[in-house]
């Protein structure tokens, strides 16, 4: 049963902004916010170069709604999003985590019930530079997957507590 | 990538495990045995290649703080502070004592807060759910279900750490905060006082690691004997008065026995004392004790050691009364004047450290100097060779850069922590393999574990010492004694 405080948006970009489209995931987080914002939807934004375990407890300290990953990656030619699945075995823990791990220590060792979701985007050249001003069509297509991942924010059955 | 429970393969000959888990990077094990199945050799590949010394030729040294500060996520600070003083010495300048103060206080933070993974999240596995427990239960998720307040404490100490870094560089990962001459912005009261007001939980926290080491530890005896356990020489900094050291000083290096062989050398100089092998199965290089080989002897003859457990065993005090108490308790860890030599200790080696940075850091938050607003020398370059070395959590790290006339690098030579502990790492590797597998003729899941956790002591980092990115995918081979490849599983 859902509470009546409004649902936070956690969305983290990973990247390196320093290494072209390697900034590609902060810049599409950076565009979902700006349709979150838009659309009147609480929302965080995390940037970051690579998931830190201290960031689990700023999740659920932030009694987060739902926690949105955004990565850029060689192996997808569009844009994909997938659940954050933990009941099988995370990624590990060294001294950088993977989205697996952050919502399992989110979900395990802070209990707190917020789903993760991994937004992938297309990146095919990692060279020293910054990310292109001039997006692809890719990153114009934030304001669509902002609705999608609003959707799947408000048909998850959450309890909260007030 | 899904780190699963390691592929073991065996022959009669060849035991390969792949990939090491909790570590950072990749490598692998491979045991050769001799028809008699007893250990020949163990060694550590590392899978990795990078080329951070070749790709940054050409570029101005000002670039290369914020370049070689990602080389690895873990240590950023590290290769930030070498690079920055690599670049000191290209300016000819002495940063103002304000900056070296922070400077300091950056390095201490990132010392807090990768030696609080490591100790809490990597090793933790091993030291409370036990070498022999099920794999599928030896790793974060059994710690958190078993262990909930523990990992929560590994968090917050590193968090500690982190914050720290955020709040001095503007973010805690390659924050381009360390530059040529100094630091690129002072420290505000208000920052100082966040920072103070979160080291009373992070003393807290150590001492529950302290009191959960001592727990351990001795329930762990079997760990502590028998293996593990061999001489090498020790290199670090070490401060004026022999004082532990961690951002300046002079390089000391000391045998089993703490016998003094080089000391106050200045740490430019370092090529004089130190050489570099290199093996076809590794990406790893080799470096040794140079005067530790004598003619027609192997290089492995100058096995040295750096780090946390070489650091406590070179410096003569810690220099804060904490660190200097669980120091005593350290060399009652060996004979009386004997150094530290069993690797289990680097665990606690590690704990004492982040006690002594605690202390340091509320030490310096109440020096005057360090809110002064003079943080940077300027300068242009006045040299054309200049060092930077400074202790990372993992060890002693060298940046090594000759420039032209208009500080565009020509050569360029990283010395890396982990690099440094390769020849003792594989001998390691070795020593635990004959241990169980020679005397007690057990090939068993918690044997491999015990191989994996050794190497975990040295806490190394892959990525780093290769200066590595890669994602190369993950293949196990089972090769027998004439080297032929048996079988091949790639994944």
């Amino acid at each position: 049963m859902r509470g009546s405080r409004p649902l936070l948006l956690f969305v983290i970009g990973i990247g390196n902004p320093l290494r072209g489209e390697d900034g590609g995931g902060i810049a599409f987080a950076r565009a979902l916010g700006e349709s979150f914002s838009r659309r009147g939807v609480l929302f965080y934004l995390q940037v970051t170069q690579q998931l830190l375990p201290e960031l689990a407890e700023a999740i659920a300290i932030a009694e987060a709604g739902s926690v949105i990953f955004v990565d850029a990656a060689v192996h997808t030619a569009r844009v994909e999003l997938q659940p954050v699945l933990t009941e099988q075995q995370p990624g590990g823990l060294s001294h950088h985590a993977s989205a697996e791990t952050i919502m399992m220590l989110v979900n395990r060792l802070y209990e707190w019930p917020a789903p993760g979701w991994l937004v992938t985007v297309p990146a095919a050249s990692f060279e020293h530079g910054n990310v292109p001003r001039n997006l692809p069509a890719t990153y114009q297509q934030a304001d669509h997957w902002a609705g999608v991942l609003l959707q799947l924010a408000s048909q998850r059955d959450i309890h909260l507590p007030q | 990538m899904n780190m699963t429970v390691p592929t073991v393969v065996q022959t009669s000959r060849t035991i390969v495990i792949e990939p090491i888990t909790r570590i950072e990077g990749h490598a692998k094990v491979t045991i050769r045995l001799d028809a008699a199945g007893r250990v020949v050799e163990a060694r550590f590949h590392v899978t990795e290649f990078r080329g951070f010394e070749q790709f940054c030729v050409g570029r101005s040294f000002w670039e290369m703080p914020g370049i070689t500060a990602r080389i690895c996520g873990i240590c950023p600070v590290s290769h930030l502070l070498a690079s920055a003083k690599a670049g000191d010495a290209l300016l000819g300048v002495s940063p103002p004592p304000a900056a070296h103060r922070l400077r300091r206080l950056m390095n201490w933070a990132q010392i807090v807060q990768s030696h609080a993974l490591s100790f809490f999240h990597l090793s933790g596995p091993d030291l409370l759910l036990g070498m022999e427990s099920d794999p599928a239960q030896r790793n974060l998720m059994g710690l958190i279900d078993r262990y909930p307040d523990v990992a929560k404490a590994g968090i917050r100490l590193r968090r500690f750490g982190q914050e720290i870094i955020r709040l001095l560089g503007g973010q805690s990962i390659h924050p381009a905060w360390s530059v040529p001459g100094g630091v690129r912005e002072p420290l505000t009261p208000e920052k100082s006082a966040i920072i103070a007001a979160m080291l009373p939980e992070a003393q807290q926290l150590v001492e529950m690691a302290m009191d959960l080491w001592s727990e351990r530890a001795a329930l762990l005896r079997e760990e502590l004997a028998g293996y593990d356990d061999y001489p090498t020489y020790f290199l670090g900094l070490v401060g004026p008065d022999g004082e532990l050291e961690h951002y300046d000083g002079t390089l000391r290096v000391i045998d089993s026995h703490r016998k003094i062989l080089v000391d106050n050398l200045a740490p430019e100089r370092y090529e004089s004392i130190l050489a570099e092998a290199t093996e076809p199965w590794s990406y790893l290089k080799f470096p040794y004790f140079r005067p530790g080989v004598k003619e027609g002897e192997p290089y492995r003859n100058g096995a040295y050691r750096v780090g946390p457990l070489a650091r406590l065993n070179l410096c003569d005090r810690a220099g804060t009364p904490k660190a200097d108490a669980a120091l005593r308790d350290f060399r009652a860890l060996a004979p009386a004047g004997q150094a530290v030599t069993h690797n289990f200790h680097y665990h606690f080696a590690r704990l004492i450290e982040i006690q002594y940075a605690i202390e340091k850091i509320a030490e310096t938050l109440e020096h005057p100097e360090l809110l002064d607003g003079n943080v940077r020398a300027r300068a242009d370059v006045n040299r054309r060779h200049g060092v930077g070395v400074s202790e990372a959590p993992r060890g002693t790290l060298f940046h090594d850069y000759q420039v032209d006339a208009n500080g565009l690098l020509t050569q360029i030579n990283l010395v890396i922590a982990t690099g440094q502990n390769n020849l003792a790492l594989n001998r390691t590797v070795t020593e635990i393999a004959a241990h169980y597998i020679d005397r007690h003729q057990r090939l068993d899941e918690g044997v491999l574990n015990r191989i994996e956790h050794g190497i975990r002591q040295f806490d190394p980092c892959l990525s780093c010492s290769t200066h590595a990115i890669g994602h190369m995918g993950m293949v196990v081979e089972v090769v027998d004694a004439a080297g032929a490849v048996v079988e091949r599983v790639g994944r």
